[in-house]
């Protein structure tokens, strides 16, 4: 795999200025690249309204402590594609589920925030599978449920919500 | 997991959710730039102007009723009467102190002083104050009356 030589095991000096200070600690780093779409729903006059989700893209940027390695924090940029094409921010915390086969699980948690050109601040929960295809790659497959309660782009007196199914690559590097 | 398991999760999704398209609007941005989503519906936000030409002026005929009260004149009748006058049948008992203007001959006989019984036949153009005989001639008038 061409990712290989780019192997990184990254160490972080988690404090480390002085030396009373803890021993560095490792992290693993990794990059996600997915895209989905989905079922969205909003409520109007006592009725919900369906439609599909306008496809997305989301690229991530992550990291596990080696001795927190359920825990994987990230941040990263989300793009809709379809329709009015918008921008915004996405931060989740995803807690992996031990395994020492090539498939593993996890849950997730997140925040998305989307900045222009419209705003839409949300909420989400979400499980995923990830298989691995390489020592440092591996499809993945997630699925979200998501709230936005708040900015320009909602109708008045109405939330969405967004049921979304995302496929793509993670790379550890 | 068998790759079997993602394709079905694929095929299942994208089924789901081209079924659950085209449902009106859901959000702003579904709607055109000029226009929002409200209750599902892209309603536009632009408000329009416009100059309006002055329309034509109404005309038509109408039946009304006067409710006023009739008034009573006092005016002063200033015409000219010029009718004939009729025959003076009344009785004269006035005393004639106009100047008499008798330019006619007396044929009567001289009685006791102070009533001449004869006939005179001149024309008297004095002016009588006391006639108080009843006036029966007709004329016309075209005075004003302001009520």
């Amino acid at each position: 795999m061409l990712l290989s030589p780019l192997l990184l095991k990254s160490t972080l000096l988690a404090g480390g200025l002085t030396q009373s200070m803890a021993p560095a600690e490792s992290v693993d780093i990794t990059a996600r690249l997915t895209s989905g779409t989905g079922l969205s729903v909003a409520g109007a006059s006592g009725q919900s309204l369906t439609a599909r989700s306008p496809a997305f893209l989301v690229a991530e940027a992550g990291i596990r402590p080696s001795n927190l390695s359920w825990l994987e924090l990230t941040g990263g940029f989300t793009m809709e594609m379809e329709g009015r094409v918008s921008f915004g921010l996405l931060g989740r915390a995803r807690a992996h589920i031990p395994s020492r086969r090539r498939v593993g699980g996890y849950g997730l948690v997140g925040v998305p925030l989307f900045v222009h050109p419209f705003s839409l601040v949300g909420a989400q929960v979400g499980l995923g599978t990830a298989v691995d295809v390489h020592r440092n790659v591996a499809l993945v497959a997630e699925g979200t449920a998501s709230v936005f309660f708040a900015g320009s782009d909602l109708m008045k007196g109405s939330a969405l919500a967004k049921f979304d199914l995302a496929f793509g690559l993670e790379i550890r590097f | 997991m068998r790759p079997s398991v993602y394709i079905g999760a694929f095929v299942a999704s994208a089924a789901l959710t081209l079924a659950c398209s085209g449902d009106g609007c859901l959000r702003n941005s579904d709607c055109p730039a000029d226009s929002e989503c409200v209750a599902g519906v892209c309603v536009g936000t632009t408000s329009t102007t416009g100059t309006g030409t002055t329309g034509t002026s109404m005309t038509g005929t109408g039946t009304g009723t006067d409710t006023g009260t009739t008034g009573t004149g006092t005016g002063t009748d200033t015409g000219t009467d010029t009718g004939t006058t009729g025959t003076d049948t009344g009785t004269d008992t006035g005393t004639d102190t106009g100047t008499d203007t008798d330019t006619g001959t007396d044929t009567g006989t001289t009685g006791t002083t102070g009533t001449d019984t004869g006939t005179d036949t001149g024309t008297d153009t004095g002016t009588d104050t006391f006639d108080s005989g009843t006036e029966t001639g007709s004329g016309t008038g075209s005075g004003t009356t302001s009520g």
